[in-house]
């Protein structure tokens, strides 16, 4: 309980008559890496401006290191720092200006923790330029830096790695990664992309359509996911393959990139016998499961498609 | 307390760091140097000789007396005849004049005006309406700190922040007028100091009478330039949070200007026309906002005071100020 960083209890967001979200509840503890996963529209962005005192909570509780966000707004939000949507600073200021601006508002942030949250986001080289000339990836980094000017217990992200490229997601993940490690943070990560998340967080919760469908940590995830592994095989001749394993009860699909099975993990030393039995050669295998794990994403947030 | 101070203290570097807020300031100096020296051209093409003291006629008294005579007159015309609405407003000019000279007669004062720089600098000042154009940069300017972080989307940035929403709110207002209130110091005495290096200091003590809707008072002609400027200000304040609610409210700049550029501009005196036909138009939010031009040329509107027309305004600011916290504090950003 000591350590529970962001508690969210019964919230609920109703705009005009639509409910937005509802009845989302969790619980994140310290020095944890937390993913808000789900579709476009799912209510990941309404949820976070709740916790971070943009949009009004129409019911339900927010805690934030322990303040109650409605009754204790000053308290909950020195503990957090966030980036909504975009990281919208101030683009007729330099970076360093802007950093200055938003330390000032936070008592006891020293011009040396300034240089210091630079250096972190390794953005020294560019520090003193208008925003205005900043790439996005740079703006994301500044944008970061302020948020961890005051120390905060909780970082609040809404799809930070949007508009970056590869090298930029992978430089993202691993600082936020070394930023939990090392200093205890707790970050509260949104994303439409389940394999980034996979990468980055310990546990994930699933939202659709408004509702907290799910949270698990990575490992149970991934499990769900190796129930059935996708394999990719490649042999000297995929018809023949496709038509003994269909025989045997295996759930295939013949591609121009190979013969795609469906199989559970057990049952694979089954596979390669059947095959071997039936006089095919087989020349590669692979199992790809960040697509199986976007089927476990899809399956879990379409729920109507499924039953079809 | 100090935290807020804090907040202010941010506002004004935010602000000072907008190129247009300086190009603003930099604009007003400029026309008023310019404004100046035109007149200095003219009066030099013209030849008048503007270091000459006005010669005060032996007979100013029965002049005056006739004057007075014949403004009683006019008034009593007025005032009985039922078929001319229109021709009221300018009863409370006439009768600003008529006060003047009655005192004028009353306490043996020779000249209408004294011959003083400060009387030139706060003439000068108001035909040349820095009132307006100070609340017309200054509309500029609040609808840039409070609609502009909107479409900016920095606003994100400013309210999940240990502050209140209301105390952000305040900072920004606060720093608004303060610009306002700078600007206002700097014409001030940029318009003295270039009027001094023309005309010299002549009159620096000298008294001149001051209208107030209903008596006359006799100040130094520095204080009544000082009481000029100040009610000058308090109109930039009105049209400043009408612009701030409006910002609040609307989040778009452009509307947020627009629209109280042309109240400014024109809601005075649509108001009036409108004061003419129904008398309880006069307490229309707009009606009497220019409360310089009351002492300078009396009221337009029959009826009306000063302090009346200060107390109404006011009402209004609070009441716009309020709108636009509550709408602010609620609302979904
Ligand atoms: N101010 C609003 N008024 C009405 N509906 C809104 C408002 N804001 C959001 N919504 C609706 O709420 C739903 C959730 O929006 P939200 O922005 O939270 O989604 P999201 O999960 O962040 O999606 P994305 O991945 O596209 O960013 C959407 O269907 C949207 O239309
Ligand atoms: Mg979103």
């Amino acid at each position: 309980m000591a350590d529970s960083v962001l508690k969210t209890e019964s919230v609920k967001k109703v705009i005009g008559k639509r409910t937005i979200v509802s009845d989302i509840s969790l619980e994140l503890y310290r020095g944890e890496i937390f993913g808000f996963l789900g579709p476009n529209g799912a209510g990941k962005t309404t949820t976070i401006k709740m916790i971070v005192g943009l949009s009004k909570i129409t019911e339900g509780r927010i805690y934030v290191g322990g303040c109650s966000v409605r009754e204790d707004f000053k308290g909950a939000m020195k503990n957090i720092g966030c980036i909504v949507e975009n990281p919208d600073l101030y683009k007729y200021m330099s970076g360093l200006d802007n950093l200055r601006l938003f330390a000032k508002m936070y008592p006891g942030v020293s011009e040396e923790r300034i240089r210091e949250v630079v250096k972190i986001v390794d953005l020294e080289h560019a520090i003193n330029d208008k925003v205005k000339t900043y790439s996005l990836g740079m703006k994301q980094r500044l944008g970061i830096a302020q948020a961890l000017l005051h120390s905060p217990k909780l970082l609040v992200l809404d799809e930070p790695t949007n508009g970056l490229d590869p090298a930029g997601i992978k430089e993202m993940r691993e600082l936020l990664r070394d930023l939990a490690e090392k200093t205890g943070l707790t970050v509260f990560v949104s994303s439409h992309i389940l394999a980034e998340m996979q990468q980055m967080c310990d546990r994930v919760g699933i939202i659709n359509k408004g509702r907290l469908i799910t949270v698990k940590t990575v490992g149970e995830l991934v499990g769900m996911a190796e129930e059935k592994t996708a394999l990719q095989l490649e042999t000297d001749d995929n018809s023949k393959a496709n038509s003994i394993l269909r025989e045997k009860g295996f759930s295939c699909e013949l591609l121009a990139d190979g013969l795609h099975v469906a199989a559970e993990r057990e049952s694979i030393p089954v596979l390669v016998r059947e095959l071997t039995l039936g006089g095919v050669g087989l020349y590669a295998m692979d199992r790809s499961n960040s697509r199986s794990l976007e089927d476990v994403f899809m399956k879990l947030t379409e729920p109507a498609k499924e039953g079809k | 307390m100090k935290s807020f101070l804090t907040l202010i203290s941010i506002e004004n570097s935010k602000m000072w760091k907008r190129t247009s807020t300086k190009v603003m300031f930099f604009i007003m100096i400029f026309l008023v140097l310019a404004a100046s020296c035109l007149l200095r051209y003219y009066q030099y093409y013209k030849n008048v000789d503007v270091h000459a003291t006005p010669s005060v006629s032996a007979t100013w008294k029965a002049e005056v007396q006739q004057e007075a005579q014949g403004l009683k007159a006019q008034i009593k015309q007025i005032e009985n005849g039922k078929d001319n609405e229109s021709q009221r407003s300018v009863l409370g000019s006439l009768k600003k004049s008529l006060a003047e000279d009655e005192y004028r007669l009353a306490n043996n004062i020779a000249e209408a005006k004294p011959n003083s720089i400060w009387t030139k600098v706060s003439d000068f000042s108001q035909s040349g309406s820095y009132g307006a154009l100070i609340a017309l940069l200054l509309i500029i300017a609040c609808a840039a700190s409070v609609a502009g972080e909107f479409s900016e989307g920095t606003i994100k940035m400013a309210i999940s922040r240990p502050y209140y929403r209301r105390e952000i709110l305040s900072a920004k207002l606060i720093v608004s007028l303060l610009y306002g209130l700078e600007l206002l110091v700097t014409v001030f005495v940029v318009q003295s100091a270039i009027f001094a290096a023309f005309y010299g200091l002549p009159g620096i003590g000298a008294k001149e009478m001051m209208w107030t809707t209903g008596k006359i008072v006799y100040i130094p002609a520095v204080l009544k330039a000082l009481c000029l400027y100040g009610l000058d200000f308090l109109t930039v304040i009105f049209y400043t949070v009408l612009a701030f609610t409006l910002s609040a409210i609307t989040r778009s700049r452009s509307i947020a200007t627009g629209f109280s550029l042309f109240m400014l501009l024109l809601g005075s005196s649509l108001a009036q026309m409108a004061a003419v036909f129904f008398t309880w138009a006069k307490y229309f939010p707009f009606t009497m906002t220019g409360f310089s031009s009351v002492v300078t040329k009396g009221v337009v509107l029959e009826g009306t005071t000063l302090p009346m027309a200060l107390l109404v305004s006011g009402i209004y600011t609070v009441v716009i100020a309020a709108l636009g916290y509550v709408v602010f504090q609620k609302r979904d950003i």
